[in-house]
């Protein structure tokens, strides 16, 4: 993007883009802007100024990292970071998916003070009825969608997990007709209308194909309807540590366990397969890099323990499953953008309508 | 390894004969050698010991979160620098109170022998009061009690044993299906013989009595409470090769090299017990690393970029776990078939001494003289 020399806010700066989109996306192949949230702690400055050359536009700050790209050719790709509200930053940009892979990931993938915000499911369902209720004539070209009991009831098999990918003219009848037969709610959605173009997905992803007024005013929107329990969530993952407190009760100094773990509630009952194929999941998944150890499964009942790194970020935290909840023993290093990016990878690979929050040990019977 | 050069106790000129002797002997022994069996029980002995290690964790979790009565989780294997028999785990809550916990994973048939062990481990312990007053808690204890810790299915058994046989040990039971702990469920599911009262309603009081802690709030906190897996990761009495796997978690990748420093063996190990001396972290540390060395798991690594090498192809963690367990199973095969070559190494320097003298002397020779020769 080529940005004015300015001092800006948040709101300046999105008004500079699309005020003049032929002037900031002059050269750009895509032409189109791509905005991603992520939940922040107080080190994130520093940490950006570690990776990138970074440059302050008032609020606003530009990052420039490098890539190569198809010719091997090295390139700078830039980024800029602005406050959405505290501990959220909303980073545009309008470089290719190649240069996002490349210089941008890698930023969230192994900070201690950055991780990608996830959109919780039902979260999801809102956004899209808030488009769709504002837009009588938006029309939904593409889609992906899974299968949420919670959200949704089947008709047809009601027990199947699936996942149905939808690319089509018709995609809003659609997709009320896969949810009304199969139970299958949206996590990514194409929109196209007469001035306006964008996409969205759970992973707080934000493609905006027309850059307009009229695409960042949807942004901003669906952002403000999600952001209190996006923050929540930031809250919890906080919360969830492990700390050794030194007392002094008689002559020694000894140590006493000071233990906050995590829970994720599960919308439905997880089976061993499930849970085994989660674990396959995040194996294959390119974008997280978690491994289990010390691994115990037994059926019946789901009895699932392990050990679970992050490799990315070195932190490690115990996990122990039942059918219907998972609860986090955070062990070594656990810091929240681990814990929030494991809420992400079981909201995306093992049940959508899960739900984390502080654990608080009470009687079960 | 085979050795086939004759130990030098081999008469000169029998050492061909020791050779044939020898090759013989080794290949019968080994021939009777049940590898697949002895590795399968090798491998079951890794998952006992971390169903072990599990159940301890699951029954100080709540300690650990929280404060069920004032009780924290204190520490794993109290004593066991003294070199005594010892609890798993030890609870304390700050006023003088402290619980000495056992994890039982399984109960054999003859659940008496486990109360028998727990009676001596809790006389050690009471022997032991001051020395964990003074170098543990820095204050006095006022109240002791003793618990033992069992998977659900085993928990009648045990509760029955320990009424039977006139002990005092209150029975608790992890349901690692449900993630539950539960304190007050697990009682004998028939009265016992021994059990005295001549009201039914007395008895069943003594039998509560027997299977609750005396601090109530306790019984109340924490019956059918939610647990979880997750502490106490190091057991300093562990087979080595559970011990191991904090290894496998501190392990980096250098280029392709799986790669640890001490120092990061010495922060997980740390960070996964709590009031360990340093000196014990160390001594754990120390023993890790050179059985860590012993089974061929890590090498020193002449390299600026750590300390030790993981010897593997493997990078992933799940993989290097799995290379840990078989370079420890066959590592123990082998230990075995060494012993059987000693055996037979033995026999055959024995028999061969055996001959000779008879030859030279005509007379008998006593076995162990024989034996302190080869």
């Amino acid at each position: 993007m080529h940005i004015p020399e300015g001092q800006y806010n948040l709101k300046e700066f999105c008004r500079v883009i699309f005020d003049s989109p032929e002037r900031v996306l002059e050269g750009y192949h895509g032409q189109r802007i791509k905005a991603f949230l992520y939940l922040s702690d107080d080190g994130w400055r520093d940490y950006l100024d570690e990776h990138y050359e970074t440059e302050d536009l008032g609020g606003i700050t530009k990052f420039v990292g490098k890539y190569r790209n198809r010719k091997g050719a090295e390139q700078p790709a830039k980024f800029y970071a602005g406050q959405y509200k505290d501990d959220l930053r909303m980073v545009l940009t309008a470089e290719t998916e190649e240069a996002i892979r490349q210089a941008l990931r890698p930023v969230s993938e192994h900070s201690d003070c950055l991780s990608p915000m996830p959109i919780m499911t039902e979260d999801f369902q809102t956004m899209n009825e808030i488009v769709l209720s504002t837009y009588d004539d938006m029309r939904i070209s593409e889609f992906k969608s899974k299968r949420v009991p919670s959200l949704a009831d089947a008709r047809t098999r009601p027990d199947v997990d699936r996942e149905i990918e939808y690319k089509g003219a018709d995609g809003r009848d659609r997709l009320d007709e896969f949810r009304d037969e199969y139970g299958v709610v949206p996590t990514r959605i194409q929109y196209e209308h007469e001035n306006v173009s964008i996409r969205i997905d759970t992973s707080g992803k934000f493609t905006l194909e027309t850059v307009n007024k009229e695409s960042f005013n949807i942004l901003f929107d669906l952002l403000s309807e999600v952001v209190v329990n996006v923050l929540e969530l930031l809250d919890v993952a906080n919360q969830i540590k492990f700390e050794k407190r030194e007392v002094v009760p008689g002559n020694l100094k000894v140590q006493v366990p000071e233990v906050s773990s995590g829970e994720i509630d599960f919308d439905q009952q997880v089976s061993l397969m499930q849970a085994e194929n989660f674990i396959k999941g995040t194996k294959n998944s390119d974008d997280l890099n978690f491994s289990f150890t010390d691994v115990t499964k037994q059926a019946g009942s789901l009895d699932f323990s392990a050990q679970v790194t992050d490799e990315n970020r070195g932190s490690l935290f115990n996990v122990s499953a039942t059918e219907e909840s998972m609860r986090i023993v955070p062990k070594h290093d656990c810091s929240f953008p681990s814990l929030v990016e494991f809420y992400l990878a079981v909201i995306q690979l093992l049940d959508g309508g899960a739900e984390m929050r502080l654990y608080e040990s009470q009687s079960a019977a | 390894m085979t050795n086939v050069d004759p130990p030098e106790s081999v008469p000169e000129g029998q050492e061909t004969k020791y050779r044939g002797l020898y090759g013989k002997c080794v290949e019968h022994k080994l021939a009777g050698f049940p590898e697949q069996s002895k590795s399968e029980n090798l491998r079951e002995e890794i998952s006992v010991q971390r169903q072990h290690r599990k159940l301890i964790s699951y029954s100080i979790f709540p300690f650990v979160q929280g404060r069920p009565a004032g009780y924290k989780f204190f520490t794993a294997e109290p004593l066991e620098e003294l070199g005594v028999p010892n609890f798993d785990f030890l609870l304390w809550n700050l006023d003088g109170n402290v619980i000495f916990g056992e994890a039982k994973s399984s109960v054999p048939a003859s659940a008496d022998t486990v109360v028998n062990q727990l009676e001596e481990r809790k006389e050690i312990a009471e022997n032991h009061k001051e020395h964990i007053e003074e170098e543990y808690l820095g204050s006095e204890i006022d109240h002791m009690e003793f618990v033992v810790s069992t998977y659900v299915n085993h928990g009648d058994k045990i509760a029955k044993a320990i009424i039977e046989e006139g002990a005092e040990f209150i029975t608790w039971v992890v349901d690692a299906h449900h993630d539950e702990l539960w304190i007050r469920q697990a009682r004998p599911t028939s009265f016992p013989d021994n059990l005295e009262a001549d009201e039914p309603d007395a008895m069943l009081q003594e039998l509560d009595r027997r299977h609750t802690h005396d601090m109530s709030a306790l019984n109340g906190e924490l019956d059918r409470v939610t647990t979880s897996f997750g502490q106490a990761d190091v057991l300093p009495t562990a087979i080595i090769v559970d011990q191991l796997r904090v290894v496998v978690q501190a392990r980096r990748v250098e280029g392709r090299h799986p790669c640890v420093d001490r120092v990061d063996i010495e922060s997980y190990v740390s960070s996964s017990s709590l009031n360990y001396s340093e000196e014990r972290v160390t001594g754990i540390v120390d023993d890790l690393i050179e059985a860590g060395k012993r089974i061929n798991f890590l090498s020193e690594w002449d390299d600026d970029r750590a300390d030790l090498k993981v010897v593997s192809n493997y990078t992933a963690k799940d993989d290097l776990e799995q290379v840990l367990e078989d370079k420890w199973v066959n590592w123990r095969i082998e230990d075995m078939k060494d012993g059987l070559r000693k055996e037979c190494e033995e026999r055959i320097t024995a028999e061969l001494g055996r001959q000779k003298q008879l030859n030279e002397f005509g007379v008998g020779l006593q076995e162990a003289e024989v034996e302190e020769e080869s």
